[in-house]
């Protein structure tokens, strides 16, 4: 035979695995694990230049960053609270600290957006302390009719001048 | 006297009880907006393509944000009405992505067979093609 047949059932065996490859990514949907990402960014929307010492009753400037890959398109919103160290969320429980603020939005599967916030930092007391920002992303489940904290979180951890 | 408080008990719920249908009858954006999400998520399901759909309802939230509730309002009844002539052709978007989706792989899965049958063939004639011009002579002994 002109054509070897060792080279040919070489031929034949890499044309099976790349066949069966390209039909393996076409037949699986889905676009893997679901997860939803937040970022914190400084007021440029950038990493970096985050405020370390902010006065108390001062407002800060801050960037919020969303990502969905939940496969699906989603209803979010994030809540910004402020509290301690010790009241961070979990990836199951959100903080415990009063919600001050929230922002809701809608994304595709795969969509992201990044938004400006403003947010008002007081602490109520005399001198300066430590505080944590906290900013949590839920999602609403339409299923359950309600929302649903999705386990992500960011904290920036401040210390709060006396103000003036 | 407590006759008089009965009465006073009896006014204040004539009064209160017409209220009630509207106190509960203005809907929540949540309730607008889980409507909405619920057939996007059908719709996303499907296979239709819902990204302007839920780029406006994005708008719409943030405009609820801002205050304009009538503006946000506005958009999502706009898209109810977008959303149900898209459900219509949800289910001919997803047999046609379907056929698409599975010839796709049953072309792919055919190439083995293809090459097994073709290559020697196609490899035959380029063989003879890259020698037609060669000359053979019989060398006489």
């Amino acid at each position: 035979m002109i054509l070897d047949d060792e080279v040919f059932a070489v031929i034949i065996a890499i044309t099976i695995v790349a066949s069966a490859l390209a039909a393996a990514q076409i037949l699986v949907t889905g676009s893997g694990e679901p997860f939803i990402a937040l970022g914190l960014l400084d007021g440029s929307c950038m990493i970096g230049n985050y405020p370390s010492r902010v006065p108390n009753g001062s407002y800060v400037d801050l960037c919020i960053f969303v990502y969905n890959h939940m496969g699906k398109p989603i209803y979010y919103k994030v809540i910004y609270r402020i509290g301690s160290p010790s009241d961070l969320p979990t990836n199951t429980t959100p903080s415990k600290a009063p919600a001050i603020m929230e922002w809701r939005g809608a994304l595709k599967d795969g969509g992201e957006t990044k938004f400006r916030v403003r947010i008002p930092v007081y602490i109520y007391g005399s001198s300066g302390m430590n505080a944590t920002l906290i900013f949590e992303a839920w999602i609403y489940s339409t299923e359950k009719g309600g929302w649903i904290y999705s386990g992500v979180w960011n904290h920036l951890h401040v210390f709060v001048n006396a103000s003036g | 006297m407590d006759d008089k408080r009965v009465y006073v008990f009896l006014a204040l719920a004539l009064l209160l009880i017409p209220q009630i249908p509207l106190i509960y009858s203005q809907p929540s954006i949540d309730d607008e907006v889980s409507a909405v999400m619920r057939d996007l998520e059908y719709l996303s399901s499907r296979g239709v393509n819902v990204s302007d759909l839920v780029d406006r309802l994005n708008h719409a939230l943030e405009l609820y944000q801002r205050g304009d509730v009538d503006g946000a309002l506005n958009i999502i009844r706009d898209l109810r009405a977008r959303i149900s002539d898209l459900m219509g052709t949800a289910d001919s978007v997803y047999l046609m992505l379907n056929i698409y989706r599975y010839g796709s792989a049953a072309a792919v899965l055919s190439t083995p067979l293809l090459v097994y049958l073709l290559l020697p063939r196609i490899y035959l004639i380029l063989w003879y093609r890259s020698r037609r011009r060669w000359l053979v002579r019989r060398v006489k002994k």
